[in-house]
C-alpha cells in the first residue's frame, strides 16, 4: 500500500518551486508557508508509516499467539482493521499536502492557455522605426 | 510560449513599473522568460539599474545577463552608443567569450555595416560551426538587407541539420506567407504541429492558410483545424470563431450545387455564432451590431 502512495507522491509537481518572478517579500512568503505544510504533512506522514507497521507488528504477534493457541484464522483483529485504515488516510493526507499545490492539466486553462508566441528574437532584424525615429531619451551608462 | 496567467503577471508588472512601483529586476527577469520584445522599457529600466551602483552590486553574477539584455535592446532602439559601451563592458570581463563576439556582429549589424558583420559571423562560425545563434543571425541579416530568397535558402540548409528547432520552422512559415508562397509555408505549419500539438496558435496559423489557399478540400481542413484551435483554447480564442463561420459558409457556397450532407458543419456555425454574440455582448457591447449584420450576410450568402 505504501509503495502505490509513494507512486502517488512523485506524480504530485511542486508548483511552489516553479514561482520564479515575484518580489523577495512573497518568495520567503511561499518559501514559509510551504515549509509549514510541509513541517506538519510530513510529521503526519511520519505517524500514518509508524501505525502501518505497528498493523504489521501486530499482525505478526497475532499469528504467533495463533499458533501457539492452535486456533484456525478466521480473520485479522479489530485493532489491526482500524490501525490499517488510519494508516492509509494519514499518508494519504501527507502524500496529497507535502508536495505541494495541485496544477492544472487542461489545455484551456488560464495557466495552461498560449494567448501568443514569444517574439523570434533569434531572427530580430533591426530596420523599423527606431533607425528614423530615434528615441526622445538622453540615456547613457555612466560609469 | 506565453500563457494567459504569465501575460497578466506581465502587463501587471509593467505597470507598476512604469508607475515608479519598483520590482524592475523582475519585470526585466520576466520579459527574459518570456522572450517579449519591449526594447524600449528594458533599455529604460535595465539602465536605471545599471547606473545605479548598488543596485548592480546586488544582483552578483545576475549582472552580466542585463548587460547583455540591454545591450540588444540598446541596439533595437538605435542607441549605439549604450549599446557599444555595454559591450565594452562585457568584453573587458570576457575576453575570450563567443557571445560576446556574436553581440560585437550585431552591433556592426545595427550600424548598418553589413560586410563588417558578416565577416565577423564567419570567423566566428570558423571556430565554431554548428553555433545555432550565429546561423539564424545571418539568416536574419540576410532579410534585413532585403535578400529574402538567400534568407530562404539559409533557414533551408540550417533546418536540414537542425530539424527540431521550431523557432526557425516559424521563421521560415512566415518569410513563406509574406511572400504569398502558401503551399510551403502549410508545409512548415504541419512541421510544427508535428513538433508541438498543443499550441493552438499553430493551428490557427496552419488554417489561416489552408483557407487562404482555397479550393473544397483545403477548406474543409481548415474548419478542422479551426475547430482544433476552439479545442484547445476552451472557445476563448475569436480569430478561430470567426474562421469557422467564414469556412462554413465558403464550403456551403461551394457546394450549392450538390446538396448533401452538412447538417454538422451548420450546427457547428451557428454554435461558434452563439459564442461570439455572447464575447462581443460581454466585451465590447458597442461593436454587437457590426457582429449580427457580418453573420448574417454569411449567412445569407450561403
Amino acid at each position: 500500500m505504501s509503495d502505490t502512495l509513494n507512486d502517488s507522491l512523485i506524480l504530485l509537481e511542486t508548483s511552489d518551486l516553479s514561482v520564479v518572478v515575484s518580489s523577495p517579500s512573497t518568495i520567503t512568503n511561499v518559501v514559509h508557508r510551504t515549509q509549514q505544510t510541509m513541517g506538519l504533512g510530513s510529521i503526519i506522514g511520519f505517524l500514518g508509516v509508524l501505525i502501518l507497521s505497528h498493523a504489521a507488528y501486530s499482525t505478526i504477534q497475532y499469528r504467533g499467539l495463533l499458533k501457539i493457541t492452535e486456533e484456525e484464522f478466521s480473520g485479522p483483529p479489530l485493532n489491526v482493521v482500524i490501525e490499517v485504515l488510519l494508516g492509509l488516510v494519514f499518508c494519504m493526507w501527507a502524500a496529497l499536502t507535502v508536495s505541494g499545490k495541485f496544477l492544472s492539466i487542461h489545455p484551456h486553462s488560464e495557466e495552461n492557455r498560449v494567448v501568443s508566441l514569444p517574439a523570434n528574437l533569434d531572427f530580430m532584424t533591426f530596420n523599423h522605426r527606431y533607425k528614423v525615429f530615434s528615441l526622445e531619451m538622453d540615456v547613457k551608462l555612466k560609469h | 510560449m506565453v500563457t494567459k496567467t504569465e501575460e497578466t503577471q506581465l502587463n501587471r508588472l509593467e505597470n507598476q513599473v512604469d508607475n515608479g512601483g519598483g520590482g524592475a529586476w523582475e519585470y526585466l527577469c520576466l520579459v527574459r522568460k518570456l522572450r517579449v520584445r519591449r526594447s524600449e522599457k528594458v533599455l529604460k529600466h535595465g539602465l536605471s539599474i545599471l547606473n545605479d551602483p548598488k543596485q548592480r552590486s546586488s544582483l552578483g553574477p545576475d549582472e552580466w545577463t542585463l548587460y547583455e539584455q540591454v545591450a540588444v535592446a540598446a541596439m533595437d532602439c538605435q542607441c549605439l552608443d549604450v549599446a557599444k559601451d555595454c559591450t565594452k563592458v562585457l568584453r573587458k570581463r570576457f575576453p575570450e567569450s563567443k557571445r560576446v563576439g556574436r553581440l560585437e556582429a550585431m552591433l556592426l549589424e545595427a550600424k548598418g555595416s553589413w560586410e563588417l558583420a558578416e565577416k565577423a559571423y564567419t570567423s566566428l562560425l570558423e571556430d565554431n560551426p554548428l553555433d545555432q545563434a550565429i546561423h539564424k543571425r545571418r539568416v536574419a541579416m540576410a532579410k534585413a538587407q532585403g535578400n529574402i530568397s538567400v534568407a530562404i535558402d539559409w533557414l533551408n540548409k540550417y533546418l536540414e541539420i537542425f530539424m527540431a528547432d521550431h523557432d526557425a520552422w516559424r521563421e521560415l512559415a512566415e518569410i513563406y506567407v509574406s511572400l504569398q508562397m502558401y503551399k510551403q509555408a502549410a508545409f512548415c505549419y504541419e512541421e510544427l504541429i508535428l513538433s508541438q500539438p498543443t499550441v493552438p496558435l499553430y493551428h490557427l496559423a496552419y488554417a489561416d492558410v489552408l483557407y487562404t489557399l482555397g479550393g473544397l478540400e483545403n477548406l474543409q481542413i481548415a474548419k478542422k483545424y479551426y475547430a482544433s484551435t476552439v479545442d484547445l483554447t476552451g472557445g476563448k480564442n475569436t480569430r478561430a470563431l470567426f474562421g469557422i463561420c467564414l469556412c462554413t459558409s465558403a464550403i456551403t457556397q461551394l457546394t450549392k450545387g450538390k446538396n448533401k450532407e452538412d447538417k454538422e458543419g451548420s450546427q457547428l456555425q451557428s454554435l461558434a455564432a452563439k459564442v461570439l454574440e455572447k464575447d462581443y455582448k460581454q466585451k465590447a457591447p458597442d461593436k454587437l451590431p457590426q457582429l449580427t449584420t457580418a453573420l448574417k450576410s454569411l449567412t445569407l450568402s450561403s
